[in-house]
């Protein structure tokens, strides 16, 4: 194997050309040169493949890069070896390398396939796309072979390519390119992912040192290898050291360099037919399902969605999900936060939304999709009972600090995305109700100060203002808010939530809604089951620098228990609630909160319930009284006057018997259902006397042939009925005395309208 | 009102029927003192061109009543004792072959009559039962293939003895269904039976009642009831009555549709006996009892409890809503 030096070949003759060796490099020292390049460029590639472990994870990138960096490079060193003064031509070189390379992944990643016969396509999948599943997938992605294929041809080409040069030119770092580029490639695909690249950069470094210096002495004699040897080796140690040490204080100026910003993720996909927010009304009429059980170090609060888009009909999620191994990024802001470990068991929770305590760090034992923004967690495919998994979510612990001098949030997408009220699907103008919200709103929070306590008062004045009723209907567009705030006052932690939240955003907080369940019950051994009627919905409001704060507005249930179920998320809940009281009361100088505005408008009914009720129950009896007096008085004198004034005679007598009956009303007559109109007139006898008997009878009678005898009754018959009828109440106002019949009057049964079983046509 | 006559034609007729029906009525109490319901009753089973059956003791009037209904109008009758060895043939006759004629001739029996007091009817046999009720309901007897129709008027009033019940045949309950009432005359009153007392050697007697009215004039009464006028609710009336009959927990079994018929035909009588041409619920709720307790059978448990068919009929009007005058 002859590599020719520059500085041996004559000027005509290209640096690259291959040459018979020169008798200097088939000496001793020329071989060990020779030997020492291709192990520094094997070790420059794979140190570029362990450059991967942001992407992959150690364990998975070292055996990678040791068989991609080793392979070639010994094949690259067989093939170069002397062949007649020549060395192999390339292309010999580069087939023989790839039909390697395909032996080498088909025995490693590839081996599940060697049986099926798909590992042609297979690889040709993964080499294709394995690029685009990386910058698509939250890192450390997982280490699957389609994914590792990526890593495993950039280091076999480094090496093949660096050994080669090292081989077939004189040139002293060139050798050294192919590593650096996939290094380069490397490190731009672990942007963002775990652990840090210095130590790979400072090793790198000292190799690209060695390599010079090794090939440095090309030209030279051999005597002099040791020297340089040993100046190479001090050099290395000393620019690694740099490298490692100086290398993280170098200041970088700008946004760093991600490419998955240059990658066009997959459009949001409708992951759910059914939002959970409109799952809430179900679960909470019938809240003895169990929906899931977890087993946690401490209980929280379970945070199932986060719905931050509103269309003024619907809220849903404005994540893009994205693949994941099993790691979360962390949250944007800082903050002191607790890792909670979670042992998640589904029972009967529909839907693809993965349930886990505020956010996630890490996910294992099921295939879940996260969106990185706000660490929500969804299943690739709906949830089954029976499967289980494990999360750690790292809990944020509020303190008072966090909420001194809690600014409004600056605009960014986010926070403009949180603050939209859009005009509903199809609206060809604004709703109404947005400006009425927007006044409400603006009058709650009047002399707030700052954001924090704006959201605080309207926090506490919705949780006062309305009632928590399970049995309200679901929905939370701007008409069915406008119901709730304005007339109806009674609401399921939906209509709670949603409705902070849209007035929150005409505030300009950015809101959004949060889907979740109480910690549950326990059952034993550590274990807590979540049911349907833990669910809860909270809106969470960003506040600059201090991302995310959760916000309670939907007030207690009645008769509901469980205190236990709760004590740890409520430990949190009011460190935070005092957190944000403590910092809301300092912010004004020490001065107590002030309790919310009633408001006035739009809702009337509001305006009501602010009013004491001794207002109205010392107002009430001036109105009813005389309303009743004026009503049992009037009333009944009304009707006798449209029973004497009606159509036909028949009516007429039939109003004439009717008036009787009332008349005998004063004197104990309960019920005509049953009695014929004689035995009424014989009541009226027994009850009043003969001559009321005889009024009675003659009345009875022509009330029965104005109703049975098939004929119409004449104008006569009709006087006579209310001559009759008019006896009969002067006869009982004679027998009861006046006292009796005022009584009667006064009596609220004055007021009711006799009513009979049938009904006849006037004939 | 018929639909023959205007109304003022119908009240005549009414006020008609009402002067005779009330002199039948004084005309048979001058015998039977203190009983005018009852005769009433039998008055009304007449002109309906139903039949009686009278249930009680001996001696308060039975055969009395039925004799002197037949001597106020002027109509035969003849009475049968029922023995258990009484023949159908003694009932309605025999063909007897006339060797002179050379040919057979139908003698009627004694069912041939106006009214036919059938003394103590549970004392026959059921054959002659039988006999005497196909009579009561087809108003023919056929004997030897030939139809002989009864004249009409046709009532039968049978008695029954309830206490003396050795070697007797109670009639079914499908023939009882036959009558359109059961009644049961009762002890006079105190003042009544004194008066009874007080004019045995000289009172007025069968033999010595005049006829109030002609076999005529009690057919025209028959004809002109049955058209007395019946408003729709009262027909709703009846059938909700009827009807709750036969759901009643304390009964084996209800009224059928013949006793609807029958309380509707007996409640024109009373009408027009009231000088009405129409029907008004009272008439419909003082008959209920007469007309279908008779044709109920009550439950053994209810019966244990002491309820009969009366208290039913007395629970089913309580219950159910009497048609009613509407207003404004």
């Amino acid at each position: 194997m002859t590599t020719p030096a520059p500085a041996a070949v004559p000027d005509a003759v290209p640096a690259t050309a291959p040459v018979a060796a020169p008798a200097a490099e088939r000496s001793p020292g020329g071989l060990v040169r020779r030997h020492l390049s291709l192990v520094i460029t094997a070790g420059l590639a794979a140190v570029a493949g362990l450059a991967f472990h942001r992407v992959f994870g150690w364990a998975a990138v070292v055996p990678v890069a040791a068989v991609a960096a080793v392979v070639p490079t010994v094949l690259a060193a067989l093939l170069a070896g002397p062949r007649a003064g020549r060395p192999w031509p390339l292309w010999i070189s580069l087939v023989l390398s790839v039909l390697a390379w395909a032996g080498a992944v088909s025995l490693t990643l590839f081996r599940a396939h060697l049986a099926d016969g798909s590992l042609p396509r297979v690889i040709g999948i993964g080499l294709r796309d394995s690029w685009k599943g990386i910058l698509t997938t939250l890192l450390p992605a997982p280490a699957r072979p389609e994914l590792l294929v990526l890593m495993h041809v950039l280091v076999w080409l480094a090496a093949l390519a660096g050994a080669e040069t090292a081989l077939r030119t004189s040139l002293r770092v060139a050798p050294c390119l192919p590593a650096l580029a996939a290094f380069g490639v490397a490190l731009a695909m672990g942007v963002g992912g775990p652990g840090s690249n210095p130590p790979l950069v400072a090793a790198a470094a000292a190799l690209i040192v060695a390599l010079a210096l090794v090939r440095s002495g090309a030209e030279g004699s051999a005597g002099g290898l040791p020297h340089r040897l040993t100046l190479g080796a001090a050099a290395t140690a000393a620019l690694g050291a740099l490298v490692l040490f100086a290398g993280p204080y170098v200041p970088v100026s700008g946004d760093r360099y991600d490419p998955r910003d240059q990658v066009q993720a997959p459009p949001p996909q409708q992951r759910d037919s059914v939002s959970p927010l409109d799952r809430v009304g179900g679960w909470l009429l019938s809240p003895d399902e169990v929906l899931f059980t977890v087993r946690a170090d401490r209980p929280q609060n379970w945070r199932l969605a986060v719905l931050d888009r509103f269309d003024g009909v619907t809220w849903t999620s404005d994540g893009r999900f994205a693949p994941t191994g099993s790691r979360v990024p962390p949250a944007g802001e800082d903050g002191e936060r607790r890792d909670v470990g979670q042992r998640v068991t589904v029972m009967n929770l529909p839907g693809i939304w993965v349930p886990a305590a505020d956010r996630p760090r890490s996910v294992e034992g099921l295939g879940v999709v996260v969106d990185p923004v706000n660490g929500t967690l969804a299943a690739a495919r709906p949830l089954r009972s029976g499967q289980s998994y494990h999360v750690t979510s790292s809990v944020r612990q509020w303190s008072e600090k966090d909420f001194t001098g809690v600014v409004r949030q600056a605009g960014d997408a986010e926070a403009r995305a949180a603050l939209e009220l859009p005009d509903g699907p199809g609206a060809q103008k604004a709703p109404p109700q947005i400006a009425e919200f927007r006044a409400l709103a603006q009058r709650v929070a009047r002399g707030a100060d700052g954001p924090l306590q704006q959201a605080q008062w309207l926090e506490e004045w919705l949780g006062t203002y309305a009632r928590y009723d399970v049995t309200v209907s679901p929905g939370h567009n701007y008409r069915q808010l406008d119901f709730f705030l304005g007339q109806s006052r009674r609401g399921t932690p939906e209509h709670f939530a949603t409705a902070f939240a849209v007035l929150a955003r005409t505030l300009g907080l950015p809101t959004r809604v949060v889907v979740g369940f109480r910690p549950g019950r326990t059952a034993g051994d550590g274990l807590r089951e979540v049911r349907s009627g833990d669910v809860i919905v909270w809106p969470e409001v960003r506040f600059a620098g201090l991302g995310w704060v959760p916000f309670d507005p939907t007030p207690k249930r009645q008769g509901r228990s469980g205190a236990d179920d709760d004590v740890a998320a409520g430990e949190t809940l009011q460190k935070l609630e005092q957190a944000k009281r403590n910092a809301a009361s300092r912010n004004r100088g020490g001065k107590a909160t002030r309790p919310p505005e009633p408001p006035r408008a739009p809702a009337k009914a509001a305006e009501e319930a602010s009013r004491p009720w001794w207002v109205y129950a010392a107002a009430s009896p001036v109105v009813l009284v005389p309303s009743y007096l004026v009503a049992v008085l009037v009333i009944p004198v009304v009707r006798r006057r449209r029973r004497r004034r009606a159509a036909t005679p028949a009516l007429r007598i039939a109003g004439a018997w009717q008036q009787a009956l009332e008349h005998l009303a004063d004197v104990g007559l309960t019920t005509v259902r049953t009695l014929t109109a004689h035995e009424v007139a014989r009541f009226g006898g027994r009850s009043v006397g003969d001559d009321a008997r005889a009024h009675l009878g003659s009345l009875a009678d022509l009330v029965d042939r104005a109703r049975f005898a098939g004929e119409p009754s004449d104008q006569r018959s009709a006087e006579a009925a209310w001559l009759h009828s008019d006896e009969v109440g002067r006869l009982v106002t004679a027998r009861a005395g006046r006292a009796r019949r005022l009584r009667r009057r006064l009596h609220p049964r004055s007021l009711r309208r006799r009513v009979h079983a049938e009904t006849r046509d006037s004939s | 009102m018929t639909e023959n006559h205007s109304a003022p034609d119908a009240d005549a007729l009414a006020k008609r029927f009402a002067q005779l029906f009330h002199a039948l009525g004084t005309s048979i109490e001058r015998v039977i003192r203190g009983k005018r319901d009852k005769v009433e009753l039998a008055l009304i089973c007449l002109f309906s061109e139903g039949h009686l059956l009278v249930e009680d003791v001996p001696g308060v009037g039975k055969t009395t009543l039925a004799r002197s209904i037949a001597a106020s109008v002027e109509a035969r009758w003849n009475r049968i004792q029922f023995t258990p060895d009484l023949l159908p043939s003694d009932v309605t006759g025999v063909s007897i072959f006339n060797q002179g004629g050379n040919a057979f001739e139908f003698h009627p029996g004694p069912i041939f009559a106006n009214i036919v007091v059938a003394d103590e009817i549970n004392r026959g046999s059921p054959k002659t039962q039988s006999a005497l009720l196909e009579v009561m309901e087809e108003r023919r007897v056929t004997v030897d293939g030939r139809g002989h129709p009864v004249p009409r008027p046709f009532m039968v009033i049978a008695t029954q003895n309830p206490v003396d019940m050795d070697g007797t045949y109670p009639l079914p309950e499908a023939q009882l269904d036959r009558f359109l009432m059961r009644i049961s005359m009762g002890y006079p009153d105190h003042a009544s039976e004194v008066a009874v007392l007080a004019g045995a050697p000289t009172g007025a007697t069968l033999d010595k009642m005049p006829p109030v009215s002609s076999r005529d004039d009690v057919a025209r009464m028959i004809q002109f009831a049955a058209r007395v006028h019946v408003a729709g609710p009262i027909y709703d009336y009846v059938v909700r009555l009827v009807a709750a009959t036969r759901g009643h927990a304390d009964l084996r079994l209800g009224a059928s549709p013949r006793a609807s018929l029958a309380l509707l035909r007996a409640a024109r009588v009373r009408a027009a006996a009231a000088g009405r041409a129409y029907v008004v619920p009272e008439d419909i709720k003082v008959l209920a009892a007469p007309v279908i307790a008779h044709r109920l059978i009550v439950a053994p448990e209810a019966e244990l409890r002491g309820r009969g068919p009366g208290d039913v009929v007395a629970d089913v009007l309580a219950g159910i809503p009497v048609p009613q005058a509407a207003g404004v």
